[in-house]
């Protein structure tokens, strides 16, 4: 299928790191649920997000999961997200006790309700990636 | 009770809580701008929700300490440190309800609120 945006190499860029890190497909996941209501934010969350940011070398992979995983735990209002990259740091080389270990620090910066939440999410997720 | 008597038994509250001082600089900033929002917290926050009698003033001023600390709202939050000690809290207790905050909002935040504190205590 061809695509437009297939245009930007920021975008080409970005869905490679996207793929990577989510897994193939996930284009076409995020293009299926946004299609209706705001096609364009695809463009967007792939391309800045990304194509600008996670294509950049300076950090590993699953350093940058860490980091990510830290900042959703503590936004306390973003928590399919967070499930989302708790799975893509599984996937990027992360162990269960290392996801666990920097929601447990969470709870000093970002509150225990915001860490529970964190931890909550985490046991869905490897409950989940336990059943294949 | 109309929105006059309301206004009036809130402005009260609003004086004793936050001091004479504090309200008459508020009010005579009042502008067009401000004046209909400085009204609407008289009637509704102070004489809606702070004349209520199931909580006593000292319970309402521990309870909005916390609440301000969780918001990160640091100007109110000071104005509400005064508030409480009109209230009739101790320096101790805001310490209690800060050291409280600390768990469920995060110690940054709760190390912001001790800063703040002792701002207020220091003007005194």
């Amino acid at each position: 299928m061809s695509d437009k945006r297939d245009a930007s190499e920021r975008f080409r860029r970005g869905r490679e790191a996207l793929q990577a890190i989510m897994g193939e497909g996930q284009i076409d996941r995020l293009d299926a649920a946004y299609a209706e209501v705001a096609p364009d934010i695809v463009e967007f969350l792939v391309s800045f997000a990304f194509g600008d940011l996670y294509a950049r070398p300076a950090l590993k992979p699953r350093d940058r999961q860490l980091a990510t995983i830290a900042a959703l735990t503590a936004l306390g209002t973003a928590q399919p997200q967070l499930r989302s990259h708790i799975k893509a740091g599984l996937a990027a080389g992360l162990t269960r006790e290392e996801i666990v270990e920097v929601l447990m620090q969470m709870a000093v910066y970002a509150g225990f309700p915001a860490a529970l939440n964190g931890l909550a999410a985490a046991k869905e997720v490897f409950a989940e990636a336990a059943k294949g | 009770m109309d929105e006059k008597q309301r206004y009036e038994a809130g402005l009260k509250v609003r004086r004793a809580v936050l001091g004479d001082a504090h309200v008459d600089r508020s009010l005579s900033r009042q502008n067009d701008f401000t004046r209909e929002f400085q009204e609407m917290i008289t009637r509704h926050a102070w004489g809606e929700i702070w004349t209520r009698p199931a909580f006593d003033r000292k319970t309402r001023s521990v309870m909005t300490l916390a609440m301000l600390i969780a918001l990160n709202r640091g100007d109110e939050f000071k104005l509400h440190v005064r508030g409480a000690l009109n209230n009739g809290l101790t320096q101790d207790d805001i310490k209690e309800v800060i050291l409280a905050a600390a768990i469920y909002c995060g110690v940054p935040a709760a190390n912001s609120a001790i800063h703040q504190a002792q701002e207020v205590f220091a003007a005194d």
